[in-house]
C-alpha cells in the first residue's frame, strides 16, 4: 500500500501502516485462543469398505458410467492429478441427451478473457490458497475474539472420518446436524420441490436452535428414496437463506455420492457449499485399488490421497481459470452458466445464474433422478453388476451420441480423396440430420421458406472459399507434414491457413519451384509468444491475437521437453530437449486497454497486416467483443467450446465454454446495439462441418469461417483422440518420424473440402434466395425454432433470444462490416524517426539522432524496426547503424520488435513491456540528466519487460517492475533490481540483477540463465526452486560472461553500482548466485557431449527425444 | 447522426438484459492515479496538474460509437472552500468543514429533477441537518458528443449544514441521507434512472461525466477557476467494453478509483447481502436500517466495491484498514510476511472474503490518500515524489513533466516499497 497522509503531511510506508494496522489489537492471541481445525486431516484418510453389492448399487443411483471409473476416476487415484485428452467435444449437449444426465452437465465455467488474465496455480502458487473458515459468521462491523471462531478448513474435501469428527463436535460454535435431501421414490417435480422446501425449513429450524453446520446428506437412500441433485439441494437452501438473511449463520457442509469430478466440486462450492464429502466416489476409489483397476500398485488409502490431491489442484485450476485466487472468494461466486435449464428454476434455485436457453424443469429433473435410482433399485429385484458404458468422451455403441461416426469419417474421405461430390453430400447428411437425436444448438434451427433464386446467380465457390480459414493448430502439435499441406491448399485457394502457436520456419516464406507456398497468412500471437519475432510478424497477411482456445480456455499450455525436437526448437527460438511453457495469461494484457496496447503495437511493426482477436463463446463474450471492437481491431473471432486440441485436461475440453451459436449471436446482437458492428469484422469457428453449418454461422452475424477438426479428417485423422500421446497412426498428430512417415494426406483434399462446403452453402444462398455472402450476414429473421415436440427433454429449450435482432437507436442497422480499418497515421515521432534513419534504412549508412519522448509516444522503434526487417531481413543492420538518444519518460512497449542494428537510449525512465518480442539491437535506459537520486533504489522501467524477446542487449541503470524477462528466450540483459516474478518462465537468454529481487523469482524457468548479486545471502527464499538450481559463479567461462555483462553495463550507463562490483571483482564474486534450470542443464552438457562427439544436433535431440 | 433511446433503455443510458445481451458482463477498465501536496495545502495547480495526468493517459481510456463521446473521466477533490466563497450563492457558507456538498445528476425531466431537489431536501431536514441551498453547477454541454448528450443529467450541488449533527458524525448522516434517497426513487413510477449523488461529503466532492479528459475542464467550467484548489486529487480514465453512455460510472466513485476487475463479484454480492441481517453498529444505531440494501447491484464491479468499503469506513474502521480487509495480500506458507500481520489477515479473513481480481485501486477519505495493488500485483502503477513535496501516482511514469533535479525518488510495484 502507498499511503499519503495529509494530517501529518507525509507518505506512510507500506510496513508502518500495515503494522499499525495489524497490531490494534492482539490478533495473534485471539487466532491462537480461538482456533479450531480437525485433527486428523493430514492423517491418511481412511478407506471405507463397502458392504458387497451395496456399491454397485449406490453406482447406479448416482449415474456412475463404465468410462468414467476408467477415464476420470482410476486416473485421478493412480496419478493424483486429473486426466488429459485430445481433439474436440463432439458429443450432443446434456439437455439433447435421451440418457439422464446429472444436474452438473447442464452447467458450464465461465473462464477469464482479455478483461482480467487467468492465473497459473502452479507457477504463481503463493497466491493461492483453498483454506476456508466454516461456522457462523458474526457482525461485520465489529470485531471481538469470538468473530473469529469457525472451523478453519485447509481444503473444503472431507474425508469420512473427518466428517465423523464434524458430527462429534462438542465445541459451543460448532454445532452440527443432519438434514436428508430425498424426495419420494418415482416422485415428479411437485415432490422433488416439496422435498426442497421441507430441506429449507428443517435448516432454518436448525438454525434456530443454534446449530452452525448444516450437513445435508443423501446417505439414507434406499428403495423409497432418492436423492435430490446434490446441487440443487445445496445451490438452493444457500440461495433460501441469502434471502431470509440467515446464510451467514450456519455453514453447509455436504455428503453426497453424486460428486466425483472436478466440476463437480467446483459447481457446489461455487454456488455455496462450503465443504463435502463425496462418500461414493470414496468407496469407489477404494475399490478400484483394491480390484487392481488402477493400473499402479497402491493401498487405497494412496489412492484416496491421491485422489483428494487430484481434486484439490483441479479446484486451483478451476479457479484460476476465472483468476481467482483463493476458495474463499470462489465460494459462492457461481462462475457458471447453466445451459438447459428452465429460468423458473435457475431463478429460484441458482439465482443469477444465465440461462439463455430455457430447457429442463424440476419435472424432468426429478424424471432423471428416478431413471437413476431404478437402475439401483430396480423394482424386480437386483440391480445389474455391469455399468452404464457411458460415451461421453468416446463414440461407444449404445452410448452418448456423438457427431463424428466411423460412417461419417469414412465418407469424408472418400468423398475427398475420389472428388465426389455426391459422396460429400451424404457425409453432410449424416451430420445434418440430427432429427432423432440433436447433439447441437444449430440442429434446432430452420430456415424459412423464401423466393429462392437460380444457383448460377450465386457468388461463385472460388469467392468465397476467400472467406474460410483453416483453425490455429501448431506445429507440434500436428506434424509438420499436416501442417505444411494445410497451408499449401488454402495457399491455392486464396484462403488463409494459420500459423498456431510456435512459429514458423522462415523457409516457408519462399515459395516453392511450382508456386505453391508453404507461408502461413495468418500468424498467431498466443501466451508463449514462441517464435514471435519482428521477422514473423511483417510475414502475415493477419496477426491474430490468441486470448482463449476452445478445448481450454483460461489455461496455459506445456510442450514436454522430449517432444521439444531440434526443428522445433529452432522454429520457437529455444533450445531442444527444454520443455516449454505458455503461461495462461498473454502477461501484457490483463485489462482491455492492455489489448488495445498489443493491437497497436502489432500494426506499428506490420502496419499491413489485419489484427484479429481470437476469443471462446462465453456469456459475456458479446460484451468483450465489442470491447475488442474498440482497441481497434479488424476482426474477432468466436470460437466454439467444441474446438480441437493436442492436449488438454478432460475437464476442460468437457466443461468449459459454450456452443459457439450462443456466443456468436451474443457478440453480434452487443457491435449492433453499440453501433460497432460497421467496423469489425466477425469469424467463427468450432466443429463447422457442413454447408448448413456455414450457413447457420451467417445469418447469425458471421462474415468468416474456421475449420479444424474437419481439414484433419480430410487428411487422414480417424478421431482416435491420442494426440497428447504423440501415438496418432496416421501421421497428423505425432512428431514420431517412424509415424510421420504414414502421413497420406494431400493439399487436393484440403481444397475439395473447402470448395465442397462452399458448394452446398451456395445451394442454401439459392434457396433462401441470397446472391452473395454479404447480403446473407447477421439475416436472423430467416431462421426460426425448430420445436421438438417429440423429446422430452429437447422441446423444452427456446432459441428465441439467439435469433433477436437488436436495435441501435440508429435506423437501420449495419449488420456486417462496411468499414476499412485505415492504416494508422505514423506519429509525428515516428515520421521524424523514419526520416532521420533514411539514410541508414536505404544505405545502410550509420546515424545517431537525439530526440525528445514522452509516455504517450508508445511502442517506439517498432515502425523502423519493422522497415528494418522488411529491406533487410532478420539478421538487420549492422550493430549500431541506427543510434537514437531519447530524453523523457518513454511510453508503452519501447523498443518492441526491435532489430538488429538499432540502438535506443532513454535518458529519463520507460513503462511497461519494454522490449517486448525484441529479436536484436539494444536498449540503454539510465536516470535522466541532473537527477540526484539513487538509481539503485528507484524504479526506471515498468513491467514485463523483455516478453517474448528473441535478441538483442538491454541495460537499465535502475529497478525493474513485476515479471522482468518473462518468457525471454535469447535477450541478455542487466539490471539493478526487479520485482516479483523476475525471468518467469524463461527458455533463453542471460539475466544480470545486480539489485534485490522480488518474490518468485524463475518460476517456471526452463532455460537460460540468470546471475543474481545477493550480499543477504537470501535470495533462496525469494527464488522459486521448483525447476532450477542455485550455484555459485565457479566456472571460469561463466564468470567471464558475468564480468563481460557487468563491464558493458558499466560503458553504456555509468552505474556506480555495476563500477564497485568491477572495482572490487574478487570480493563481490562470490555474492552472485547463478541460476540454472535443471532441465536447460541436462540439454546443455547432452548437446556438448555431442559437439564433442562431432555429430550434428538433430542426432541429440533424437536422442533426447526417443528418450 | 440521430441517436434515439433504445427500446430497452432507460433515460440514465442503462439497457436491460434482452435477447443474449444481459448489462452484467459489462467489464470495465482504464488508467488512475492521484496528484497530492504532502503538505496538504489547497493549490489549483494539484487539479490542473491532474487534469494533465488525465490527458497523459487518454490512450488507456477510450471513445466509443462516436468519436466524441469518452467513456467516462473524473476527479474527486477535497472541497474548494475558497472557489464556493468566491462564487455566488444565495445562502452564507458555514466555515470551512462546517458544510457538506453533494454533487448530485439530476434527472433532464424538469418535474422529475425538482422532485428529487425536494426529497433530498426533505430527507435532510428529517434526519436533522440543514438546507442550506442549491447551486446549479455550469456546464457546456455543446462540447459533449451525441451519445454523452442522450443521457447528459443536470448537475447541482446541494449544501447541507450539520444542524442538530455532531461534527464526527456528518459523514455517516450524509451517508444515510443518501442511502435514504436512493432508495426512495427507485420506488418512483417514473424513470429516475438518471438521478445519481457522484459524491455526499463534507470532505471530498466528484467531478466527473461521460467525458474524454480534454472536455472535463471545459464542460466544468468551475475546474478552470484559479481558486478551485485542493491538496489531492484523484482521477481516473474510463475504458469499457460497450458504448452506452452512463454518466454515474464514470470514475472516481464516493471513495476508490478502480482499474481492474472483481472476479468473485457476484459472490460478494451474495455474501453482503447475507451479511445485512447482522449489521449492527453503535456508531449508526437505529440508522443501520436506513442504509440498507449496502450494495446498489445496477453499479459496476467498481461501484459495488465503493459501495462495500464505505460502509466499513462509515462503520468506524480506517479507510486502510478497510482496504488490507477487502483487498488483502496472499499470506500463505509460501510468503515471507511478520506474524502480526499474518494473524491481522488470516483473523479478516473469518470476517470477509477477499474482493478478488486484478486491480489498481487509488482511495481518498480526504485525510489517507493513497493506492494498493491486487495480490498479484496485475495492474501497473508508477510513482515519483517531488524534493518540493508533491507525490504523482498512476498507470504509467512520465505523465507529468517534473524537472529530474526536482526527483526524489520513483518507483512502482514490486520493488522499494513493498506493495500490497
Amino acid at each position: 500500500m502507498f499511503l499519503v497522509d495529509l494530517k501529518q503531511k507525509r507518505v506512510v510506508p507500506d510496513n508502518e501502516i500495515k503494522a499499525k494496522i495489524a497490531r490494534r489489537r492482539p490478533y495473534r492471541h485471539w487466532l491462537r485462543d480461538n482456533r479450531i481445525v480437525l485433527r486428523g486431516m493430514f492423517a491418511p484418510a481412511s478407506s471405507p469398505a463397502a458392504k458387497p453389492g451395496e456399491l454397485v448399487r449406490l453406482q447406479h443411483t448416482f449415474g456412475y458410467t463404465n468410462e468414467e471409473l476408467k477415464m476420470i476416476l482410476a486416473p485421478m487415484a493412480a496419478r493424483g492429478q486429473e486426466p488429459v485428452g485430445s481433439m474436440g467435444n463432439d458429443a450432443a449437449l446434456a439437455v439433447f441427451s435421451d440418457r439422464p444426465q446429472l444436474l452438473f452437465s447442464y452447467f458450464k465455467q465461465l473462464f477469464a478473457q482479455v478483461t482480467n488474465p487467468p492465473i497459473d496455480p502452479l507457477r504463481e502458487e503463493l497466491v493461492m490458497s483453498l483454506e476456508s473458515f466454516v461456522g457462523r459468521e458474526k457482525n461485520v462491523l465489529d470485531e471481538t475474539p469470538g468473530h473469529y471462531g469457525g472451523l478453519k478448513l485447509y481444503h473444503p474435501i472431507l474425508t469420512i472420518e473427518d466428517l465423523r469428527r464434524v458430527r462429534a463436535s462438542a465445541h459451543p460454535g460448532l454445532k452440527a446436524v443432519d438434514i436428508d435431501i430425498l424426495f419420494p421414490a418415482d416422485g415428479d417435480g411437485r415432490d422433488l420441490e416439496e422435498a426442497l422446501e421441507r430441506v429449507f425449513r428443517e435448516a432454518e429450524e436448525r438454525i434456530a436452535e443454534g446449530y452452525t453446520i448444516l450437513i445435508l446428506t443423501d446417505r439414507h437412500v434406499d428403495e423409497d428414496h432418492v436423492p435430490i441433485p446434490s446441487l440443487l439441494a445445496a445451490s438452493g437452501l444457500h440461495h433460501h437463506l441469502i434471502r431470509r438473511g440467515l446464510r451467514n449463520d450456519a455453514a453447509i457442509v455436504l455428503e453426497t455420492g453424486e460428486a466425483r469430478e472436478v466440476m463437480h466440486f467446483a459447481l457446489l462450492i461455487g454456488y455455496g457449499t462450503d465443504a463435502v464429502c463425496p462418500y461414493v466416489a470414496f468407496k469407489t476409489v477404494h475399490d478400484l485399488a483394491v480390484t487392481g483397476m488402477l493400473g499402479v500398485d497402491k493401498s487405497p488409502e494412496e489412492a484416496m490421497d491421491d485422489y483428494i490431491t487430484a481434486i484439490k489442484k483441479g479446484l486451483l485450476k478451476t479457479m484460476s481459470r476465472m483468476g481467482i485466487s483463493t476458495i474463499h472468494s470462489f465460494f459462492g461466486s457461481q462462475i457458471f452458466e447453466a445451459i438447459g435449464i428452465d429460468k423458473d428454476v435457475v431463478d429460484r434455485y441458482f439465482t443469477a445464474t444465465a440461462s439463455r436457453i430455457q430447457g429442463i424443469g424440476l419435472d424432468e429433473i426429478a424424471r432423471e433422478s428416478c431413471m437413476r435410482h431404478r437402475k439401483g433399485f430396480p423394482k424386480d429385484g437386483k440391480p445389474s453388476k455391469l455399468l452404464d458404458p457411458g460415451g461421453a468422451y468416446h463414440e461407444r455403441r449404445g452410448g452418448e451420441k456423438h457427431l463424428w461416426t466411423t460412417e461419417a469419417i469414412y465418407k469424408l474421405q472418400q468423398a475427398v480423396r475420389t472428388n465426389d461430390y455426391a459422396l460429400f453430400k451424404e457425409y453432410t447428411r449424416l451430420i445434418d440430420d440430427q432429427s432423432e437425436q440433436h447433439v447441437t444448438l444449430r440442429s434446432l434451427l430452420k430456415f424459412k421458406k423464401r423466393e429462392p433464386v437460380p444457383l448460377e446467380e450465386v457468388e461463385p465457390v472460388d469467392s468465397i472459399v476467400k472467406r474460410f480459414v483453416s483453425a490455429a493448430m501448431s506445429f507440434g502439435s500436428i506434424s509438420r507434414e499436416t501442417h505444411e499441406t494445410i497451408a499449401i491448399a488454402m495457399n491455392r485457394l486464396g484462403a488463409k491457413s494459420n500459423s498456431g502457436e510456435g512459429g514458423e520456419d522462415p523457409a516457408r516464406y519462399v515459395l516453392l519451384p511450382n508456386g505453391d507456398s508453404k507461408r502461413s497468412a495468418i500468424k498467431q500471437i498466443a501466451s508463449g509468444r514462441f517464435g514471435v519475432t519482428t521477422e514473423y510478424a511483417i510475414n502475415a497477411d493477419e496477426l491474430q491475437i490468441k486470448i482463449a482456445q476452445g478445448a481450454k480456455p483460461g489455461e496455459g499450455g506445456q510442450l514436454p521437453g522430449h517432444k521439444v525436437t531440434a526443428e522445433i526448437a529452432r522454429v520457437r527460438h529455444t533450445t531442444p530437449g527444454v520443455t516449454l511453457i505458455s503461461p495462461p495469461p498473454h502477461h501484457d494484457i490483463y485489462s482491455i486497454e492492455d489489448l488495445a496496447q498489443l493491437i497497436y503495437d502489432l500494426k506499428t511493426v506490420n502496419p499491413r497486416a489485419r489484427v484479429s482477436v481470437k476469443l471462446v463463446s462465453e456469456v459475456g463474450v458479446g460484451t468483450i467483443a465489442s470491447g475488442v471492437a474498440k482497441a481497434n481491431a479488424d476482426m474477432v473471432l468466436i470460437s466454439g467450446h467444441d474446438g480441437g486440441t493436442g492436449a488438454s485436461p478432460l475437464s476442460s475440453i468437457k466443461h468449459t465454454g459454450l456452443p459457439w451459436e450462443l456466443g456468436l449471436a451474443e457478440t453480434q446482437q452487443s457491435l449492433i446495439q453499440n453501433r460497432l458492428r460497421d467496423r469489425i469484422r466477425v469469424q467463427v469457428d468450432g466443429q463447422l462441418k457442413t454447408g448448413r453449418d456455414v450457413a447457420i454461422a451467417a445469418l447469425l452475424g458471421a462474415e468468416e469461417f474456421g475449420f479444424g477438426t474437419a481439414v484433419l479428417v480430410t487428411l487422414g485423422c480417424v478421431l482416435m483422440r491420442k494426440c497428447h500421446l504423440n501415438s496418432c497412426p496416421v501421421g497428423v498428430a505425432t512428431q514420431d518420424p517412424r509415424l510421420r512417415a504414414r502421413f497420406a494426406g494431400k493439399p487436393e483434399y484440403v481444397e475439395r473440402f473447402m470448395r465442397f462446403v462452399a458448394q452446398e452453402l451456395r445451394e442454401y444462398m439459392a434457396e433462401l434466395g441470397f446472391r452473395t455472402v454479404d447480403e446473407m450476414v447477421g439475416r436472423t429473421d430467416v431462421l426460426e425454432p425448430d420445436r421438438l415436440e417429440g423429446h422430452w427433454k429437447a422441446s423444452k429449450v427456446d432459441l428465441s433470444a439467439i435469433l433477436e435482432l437488436p436495435a441501435n437507436g440508429n435506423g437501420k442497422p449495419a449488420l456486417h462490416a462496411t468499414r476499412r480499418h485505415e492504416r494508422r497515421a505514423d506519429t509525428p515521432l515516428e515520421a521524424e524517426l523514419m526520416q532521420l534513419a533514411e539514410p541508414a534504412l536505404k544505405h545502410r549508412k550509420p546515424v545517431e539522432i537525439s530526440l525528445p519522448i514522452r509516455n504517450v509516444d508508445r511502442t517506439v522503434g517498432a515502425r523502423l524496426s519493422g522497415e528494418i526487417v522488411r529491406l533487410h531481413g532478420a539478421k538487420g543492420l549492422p550493430d549500431d547503424t541506427i543510434r537514437v538518444n531519447f530524453t523523457g519518460s518513454a511510453g508503452q512497449s519501447f523498443g518492441a520488435f526491435l532489430a538488429p542494428g538499432v540502438t535506443l537510449k532513454v535518458s529519463g525512465d520507460a513503462n511497461d513491456y519494454l522490449g517486448k518480442s525484441m529479436s536484436g539491437g539494444r536498449i540503454i535506459v539510465v536516470p535522466p540528466e541532473g537527477a540526484t537520486f539513487q538509481p539503485h533504489d528507484n524504479v526506471i522501467v515498468g513491467n514485463v519487460v523483455l516478453y517474448g524477446a528473441t535478441g538483442g542487449e538491454v541495460y537499465i541503470n535502475g529497478i525493474a517492475g513485476e515479471r522482468f524477462a518473462v518468457r525471454n528466450s535469447g535477450a541478455s540483459a542487466v539490471v539493478e533490481g526487479v520485482g516479483d516474478h523476475g525471468c518467469e518462465y524463461m527458455t533463453g537468454g542471460v539475466v544480470v540483477v545486480i539489485g534485490p529481487t522480488g518474490n518468485n523469482f524463475a518460476a517456471g524457468m526452463s532455460g537460460g540463465i540468470a546471475y543474481v548479486y545477493d550480499p543477504t545471502e537470501l535470495f533462496d527464499t525469494r527464488c522459486n526452486l521448483d525447476m532450477v538450481d542455485l550455484e555459485t559463479v565457479w566456472d571460469p567461462e561463466d564468470e567471464a560472461q558475468l564480468r563481460r555483462m557487468l563491464e558493458r553495463h558499466y560503458a553504456y550507463t555509468r552505474s556506480a553500482r555495476a563500477k564497485m562490483i568491477l572495482d572490487n571483482w574478487q570480493a563481490h564474486l562470490p555474492l552472485f548466485v547463478k541460476v540454472m534450470p535443471i532441465d536447460y542443464r541436462k540439454s546443455l552438457e547432452r548437446m556438448r557431449m555431442e559437439e564433442d562427439r562431432d555429430r550434428e544436433t538433430v542426432a541429440a535431440t533424437e536422442e533426447v527425444y526417443n528418450a | 447522426m440521430a441517436v434515439d433511446r433504445l427500446p430497452y433503455q432507460n433515460s440514465a443510458g442503462f439497457v436491460k438484459a434482452h435477447g443474449l445481451y444481459d448489462p452484467r458482463y459489462e467489464h470495465d477498465s482504464c488508467g488512475v492515479g492521484f496528484v497530492a501536496r504532502l503538505d496538504g495545502i489547497p493549490r489549483h495547480s494539484v487539479v490542473v496538474d491532474a487534469i494533465q495526468v488525465l490527458e497523459n493517459l487518454e490512450h488507456r481510456g477510450a471513445v466509443g460509437g462516436d468519436k466524441s463521446t469518452g467513456d467516462g473521466c473524473g476527479v474527486l477533490v477535497q472541497i474548494p472552500d475558497a472557489f464556493f466563497r468566491s462564487v455566488e450563492l444565495d445562502f452564507v457558507l458555514p466555515d470551512p468543514g462546517q458544510y457538506g456538498v453533494g454533487m448530485i445528476f439530476l434527472p433532464s425531466d424538469k418535474k422529475l429533477a425538482h422532485r428529487c431537489q425536494a426529497l433530498l431536501e426533505n430527507l435532510v431536514e428529517a434526519e436533522g441537518g440543514e438546507v442550506l441551498g442549491w447551486r446549479e453547477v455550469p456546464t457546456r454541454s455543446g462540447i459533449l458528443g451525441e451519445l454523452a448528450r442522450s443521457t447528459e443529467p443536470r448537475v447541482a450541488q446541494l449544501f447541507v449544514g450539520p444542524g442538530e449533527w455532531s461534527l464526527e458524525a456528518f459523514e455517516r448522516k450524509l451517508y444515510v441521507v443518501r442511502k435514504l434517497a436512493e432508495r426512495e426513487v427507485r420506488t418512483w413510477a417514473e424513470d429516475t434512472s438518471q438521478f445519481y449523488v457522484a459524491s455526499f461529503s463534507s470532505r471530498t466532492v466528484n467531478y466527473k461525466g461521460m467525458l474524454t479528459a480534454r472536455q472535463l475542464p471545459t464542460y466544468f467550467q468551475d475546474l478552470k477557476d484559479p481558486l478551485f484548489e485542493s491538496p489531492f486529487a484523484l482521477l481516473h480514465e474510463r475504458y469499457s467494453t460497450n458504448t452506452l453512455p452512463t454518466w454515474s460510472l464514470a470514475q472516481p466513485f464516493r471513495f476508490v478509483a478502480h482499474n481492474g476487475e472483481i472476479n468473485t463479484l457476484r459472490g460478494n454480492i451474495n455474501r453482503m447481502r447475507a451479511r445485512e441481517a447482522t449489521l449492527a453498529s453503535e456508531l449508526f444505531g437505529e440508522d443501520i436500517e436506513k442504509i440498507k440494501p449496502i450494495l446498489d447491484e445496477s453499479g459496476s464491479d467498481s461501484a459495488i466495491f465503493d459501495n462495500a468499503l464505505e460502509l466499513l469506513v462509515m462503520a468506524g474502521r480506517s479507510l486502510p484498514h478497510a482496504m488490507m480487509m477487502m483487498v488483502p495480500e496472499a499470506y500463505g506458507p509460501k510468503v515471507s510476511m511478520s506474524a502480526d500481520k499474518r494473524a491481522f489477515y488470516e483473523y479478516h479473513a473469518a470476517l470477509m472474503e477477499p474482493w478478488d481480481g486484478p486491480a489498481t485501486l487509488a482511495f481518498t477519505d480526504g485525510r489517507y490518500v493513497g493506492a494498493t495493488l491486487d495480490r498479484n500485483g496485475l495492474r501497473p502503477a508508477r510513482y515519483t515524489i517531488t524534493k518540493d513535496g508533491c507525490v504523482v501516482l498512476a498507470s504509467e511514469t512520465g505523465v507529468l513533466d517534473i524537472a529530474p533535479e526536482n526527483i526524489l525518488g520513483a518507483c512502482g510495484q514490486g520493488a522499494c516499497f513493498s506493495w500490497i
